[in-house]
């Protein structure tokens, strides 16, 4: 026995536990970490390209573009597989426009991958390209290019390049950002170790961004801003900024925040000009944030509009601290105290009505909080709750000071007074289509009565006044009524501690045509110099913005000149009414409240409680051949047609705005057309057989505010 | 020649597999070397062709001459020789491990693992009882093969001596020498291995990675890591002869070191337990008939013969699945490469001679 047996039968068996072991170790690896591996081969074995996305468009109402992406490449160079570097930088030098010097020197060097120009066009890159230059070679990506300049510069914002792509930076850019991207497409390829590239295994199309199609009308906003820049500029101001909006709908129609800067073109000294201050920042708005009080004394009926207050003389004296009017008043009339904007009529009536009741109003108007504008960084506004007030915080506020807003809620809250009491959420974007062409996403409309009819109603005559005879004179426009209100603020110095004597926010805010307003326009100038208050500097922008508004939009006077005749006719029965622009005496500005102007009656209104006492705004007429008109806002437009005739109204138009057939993805869109606005509006008192015109709209009405909901109620 | 049928068929079947596995491992290297896919191929199918005419030739051979002492020294000094002739040739891949000419290329110390089966054979079957004499025996023993392994060291080929070291460590432990004396043995071989360590640095990296990641399963290096991937991702069918992804330059050498990664991957949890299968027939099946021969000289040669392919397998199958530090060994009768295939298939030639041989060697067991 030449060995001993027992080892050798050892031996075998541990050869097979080895092999059992191994046996084990293959199959685990094989079964139960295949997952594993397969992940890893896959991360080592895959080449991926990404195939850049187009960043969507924006586009105006109108379908005007204001900004796009458009396809540029930029030309790069490996500088060791150039052979001939002369005769290459020669030739690129040409083509690219760019000093041979600098060409030359970037590829002189021995290695490296240099980039030579950016952002060339296709024209010039195909041209590269069919040259066939070794180691020079294109990359493709897209440049974001605002036609319009600096127009619109505040909303539309701008981009910065993050890793090759676009990205929204500020303004809508940024705000819809996962709407506008798009998404990269990707090509997965194989490779092999020594990195050749082997088949195309997988790949994703890159799917371009979405469309924007802005509320804005690009027409509009060019008016906008030429005027509010002549404005601030005349009036030396810092800053300035002018707001329209649809009161209706809450659309936006032009929004201009001068200093302007070119979105494209972002240079180091526009850092100031960057900012939206228009929904950043927050002032105190001065006497335009009078309507509130009277909006909250005409709703929980504390005051009505020919109530007589006594102003002081032009000061008050409340608890060791008096404040003292501009100019004094004794007794004025409660439209008179807004047209003359006493400060001391405003306090009075504040303390009447009382603090909760006040910050109720403010809740309603959405003081303190935040719009919801589709813009990044807006402020909510700073509004203390009633509580935490001193006793003369409520006369303060009042009269607009002591609160901080922004100038956006300033315009908002007047859009409820020029719509009948919704208080309307402002945005930018109607609707957003995808790459297809489809509808992706349609804005909704909120509204949310905060205010009666007949209130809103009684401020916009005391607005008139304003315009007619008081403050805001300098806004009128022939042959329209006008509605608006200065404001003239404080500005509160921070480093001193106490109110500038120098520095005022001016501001102007109204609307027009007054009984069924096309449009809100808020302006609002920072610290003006030639001139410091808001009817001095404010309303002539505001009424340049009107004036330009009405040719462009057609929208005919509605003072019509029978109107103008019968005015003359009767100068000395409505001399308290209609006070010529020369006539600025205030001894003359006695009030007798029995000579009525107003035709008062009572109306039916769908959406509001009914037997409620309206005030309307009109010339006599002969109640037989008068006729209420009735509110068509929610119905169809079958049910608009013959409610219409049945209450001896005529149709002019039925208009149709934003309507659209295509599905829309999320539910909340129903291919319902229904009436949102209406000409003459609700309530009004017109002959029989007026021409009305009913403006259509598929644009779904936020559920709880919901006209048709409201109705079944 | 019923005994050795299925010797014959294993060894024809491992063949085979190792064929289409050079094929499909080493075609992108192939064309990618040399432009055409079946260039190594080719070769390999060369020299399996010639290896099964030596292996009929060898079958059919008197092989009683091996123990003659004319052969013995002839066969000795003729291994020095050849594994000194790459030290007068230049440098291959930084080592002299090749002796090459007209683009074929011999390894000397594939041929040195048959000389040292048959000197310890020869060697032992003189000695009757190992602890007689402990240090005499084993100065017998290791001073005639020291000469060729510090050849092979100095190659260096570090495997093929690992290897024979093995070799002897069971060798004798079949023999039967005291564990005692087997333990001194094998703590002076660790004692060497740890100086070879501390003279390598890059010996010692690998040690030192492959204890640092022991048992892991993303492998201790770039090596056993694609490994690992190559066997793990292809799951328990495989992805069929052909469908390797990790032979494209991922997978060093999957055509000889790491071949039986591509056997897993390619033909998954089956294909590669037929072949250890197939291995451990052999090794199982010679261990058991040549232990019992009556001639001690040919029972040595043939549990030599059994050691070494067992111990190649071991080595290059557990280095394949990170159970052990990376190490260049082929795995025999499958992995490229002329000189080892050659050699493996005259080993297990001369294992079914002996097993079916009446002759004797004239050395019997001495009781």
């Amino acid at each position: 026995m030449p060995v001993k047996y027992g080892r050798v039968y050892l031996f075998l068996i541990l050869s097979m536990v080895w092999f059992v072991v191994v046996g084990e170790r293959i199959f685990h690896l094989k079964v139960d970490l295949k997952k594993h591996y397969e992940k890893i081969l896959k991360v080592q074995n895959s080449y991926f390209r990404f195939e850049l996305a187009r960043r969507g468009d924006i586009l105006d109402r109108n379908g005007e573009r204001l900004a796009s992406s458009e396809k540029m490449y930029s030309v790069y160079a490996d500088v060791k597989n150039i052979e001939n570097k002369r005769e290459v930088a020669k030739y690129l030098s040409e083509v690219l426009s760019v000093s041979f010097d600098d060409i030359y020197k970037r590829i002189s060097k021995k290695k490296g991958f240099r980039c030579l120009k950016r952002f060339i066009s296709s024209d010039i890159a195909q041209k590269i390209r069919k040259k066939k230059i070794p180691g020079i070679y294109l990359m493709g990506e897209f440049k974001r290019e605002y036609p319009k300049g600096s127009l619109l510069s505040h909303v539309l914002g701008a981009v910065k390049f993050d890793k090759g792509c676009e990205k929204g930076l500020l303004g809508l850019e940024y705000e819809y950002e996962n709407y506008l991207k798009g998404s990269n497409g990707i090509i997965f390829y194989k490779r092999d170790a020594l990195s050749r590239v082997l088949k195309q295994v997988e790949s994703k199309k890159p799917i371009p961004g979405d469309t924007l199609s802005l509320t804005i009308d690009m027409r509009l906003q060019y008016i906008t801003e030429q005027a509010l820049e002549m404005g601030v500029k005349r009036a030396r101001a810092k800053r300035g900024t002018a707001i329209v909006m649809d009161p209706y709908t809450g659309e936006i129609i032009s929004f201009a925040c001068y200093p302007y800067f070119n979105p494209g073109n972002i240079r180091r000294k526009d850092v100031n000009a960057l900012k939206n201050f228009a929904i950043t920042d927050v002032f105190e708005p001065g006497s335009t944030f009078k309507v509130i009080t009277l909006a909250a004394a005409f709703e929980k009926h504390v005051f009505d509009l020919n109530d007589y207050l006594y102003c002081g003389n032009g000061k008050i004296k409340l608890f060791n601290c008096t404040i003292r009017d501009h100019h004094s008043f004794e007794n004025l009339s409660v439209e008179d105290i807004l047209a003359f904007s006493s400060d001391v009529g405003i306090i009075k009536m504040a303390l009447k009505v009382g603090d909760k009741t006040i910050y109720d109003f403010l809740k309603k108007f959405g003081f303190g909080e935040k719009t919801g504008i589709d813009l990044p960084g807006e402020s909510r506004g700073l509004l203390r709750d009633y509580r935490l007030w001193n006793n003369i915080s409520v006369a303060y506020i009042s009269m607009g000071q002591g609160i901080g807003v922004t100038p956006l809620q300033m315009v908002r809250s007047y859009c409820a007074i020029a719509n009948g009491g919704y208080l309307v959420k402002p945005h930018l974007v109607r609707k957003i289509f995808g790459p297809d062409g489809k509808v992706v996403k349609v804005t909704r409309i909120y509204r949310k009565r905060i205010l009666n009819n007949s209130t809103t109603r009684k401020i916009k005559e005391a607005l008139i006044q304003v315009v007619e005879k008081g403050t805001g004179r300098r806004a009128s426009i022939d042959g329209y009524w006008i509605a608006g209100k200065t404001g003239t603020a404080e500005i509160f110095d921070k480093k001193s501690g106490k109110y500038s004597k120098e520095d005022y926010f001016a501001s102007f805010v109204g609307f027009a045509p007054a009984n069924n307003p096309s449009f809100v326009v808020g302006v609002f100038l920072d610290s003006p110099k030639n001139g410091i208050y808001g009817g001095e500097v404010a309303a002539p922008i505001f009424r340049e913005i009107v004036k330009k508004y009405f040719e462009v939009l057609n929208i005919s006077p509605d003072r019509n000149k029978e109107f103008k005749r019968n005015k003359e006719k009767k100068e000395k029965d409505f001399k308290d009414l209609i006070i010529s622009k020369n006539n600025g005496g205030k001894d003359e500005w006695e009030i007798d409240s029995k000579d009525l102007k107003f035709t008062e009656t009572t109306f039916m209104d769908d959406d509001i409680s009914s037997n409620e006492k309206v005030i309307e705004f009109h010339e006599k007429l002969d109640p037989e051949e008068s006729v209420v008109v009735c509110s068509f806002i929610g119905l169809t437009k079958r049910e608009c047609i013959k409610k219409c005739y049945e209450s001896g109204l005529t149709i002019k138009e039925l208009r149709d705005v934003d309507i659209f057939n295509e599905s829309v993805g999320g539910g909340y869109y129903e291919n319902k057309i229904i009436a949102y606005r209406q000409d003459p509006p609700p309530g009004a008192i017109v002959k029989k057989g007026t021409p009305c015109t009913i403006y259509f709209t598929s644009r779904v009405l936020s559920k709880e505010n919901r006209l048709t909901d409201n109705r079944k109620k | 020649m019923a005994k050795v049928r299925g010797f014959i068929f294993a060894t024809f079947l491992l063949l085979f597999i190792g064929l289409v596995m050079v094929f499909s491992g080493s075609a992108p290297y192939s064309e990618y070397k040399y432009g055409s896919s079946f260039h190594l191929f080719f070769k390999q199918l060369l020299f399996v062709a010639i290896s099964i005419m030596i292996f009929i030739k060898i079958l059919g051979m008197d092989i009683s001459f091996l123990n003659r002492k004319g052969f013995l020294s002839f066969l000795y000094i003729f291994t020095v020789i050849l594994l000194l002739i790459p030290f007068f040739l230049p440098e291959l891949n930084h080592t002299r491990r090749w002796i090459y000419f007209r683009g074929f290329s011999f390894q000397p110390s594939e041929f040195a693992k048959l000389t040292i089966i048959i000197i310890v054979a020869d060697i032992l079957s003189h000695i009757k009882d190992i602890n007689e004499n402990i240090k005499k025996s084993l100065l017998k023993l290791i001073l005639p093969l020291s000469v060729i392994i510090l050849l092979i060291y100095l190659e260096p080929d570090f495997g093929t001596v690992m290897v024979i070291m093995g070799f002897l460590i069971l060798i004798l432990f079949f023999k039967g020498i005291k564990l005692r004396y087997l333990f001194i043995l094998l703590f002076s071989i660790l004692l060497l291995g740890g100086i070879y360590l501390s003279l390598h640095s890059y010996a010692k990296k690998r040690v030192v990675d492959f204890i640092e990641n022991f048992g892991s399963y993303d492998g201790s290096n770039f090596q056993t890591r694609q490994s690992l991937i190559a066997i793990g991702h292809s799951g328990f069918w495989g992805n069929g002869p052909g469908g390797s992804e990790q032979k494209l330059f991922f997978l060093p050498a999957p055509y000889s070191d790491f071949i039986f990664s591509l056997i897993c991957e390619e033909m998954g949890f089956p294909g590669a337990i037929i072949v250890l299968l197939l291995y451990l027939y052999i090794v199982m099946r010679g261990v058991v008939l040549s232990m019992k021969l009556e001639d001690s000289f040919y029972s040595y040669i043939g549990l030599g013969i059994c050691i070494m392919l067992f111990l190649q397998v071991f080595l290059n199958v557990s280095m394949t699945l990170n159970l052990i530090p990376t190490k260049g060994i082929a795995l025999p009768l499958i992995s490229m490469g002329g000189s080892s295939l050659i050699v493996t298939v005259v080993e297990i030639a001369i294992l079914c001679n002996l097993l079916l041989s009446k002759r004797s060697s004239g050395i019997m067991v001495r009781r």
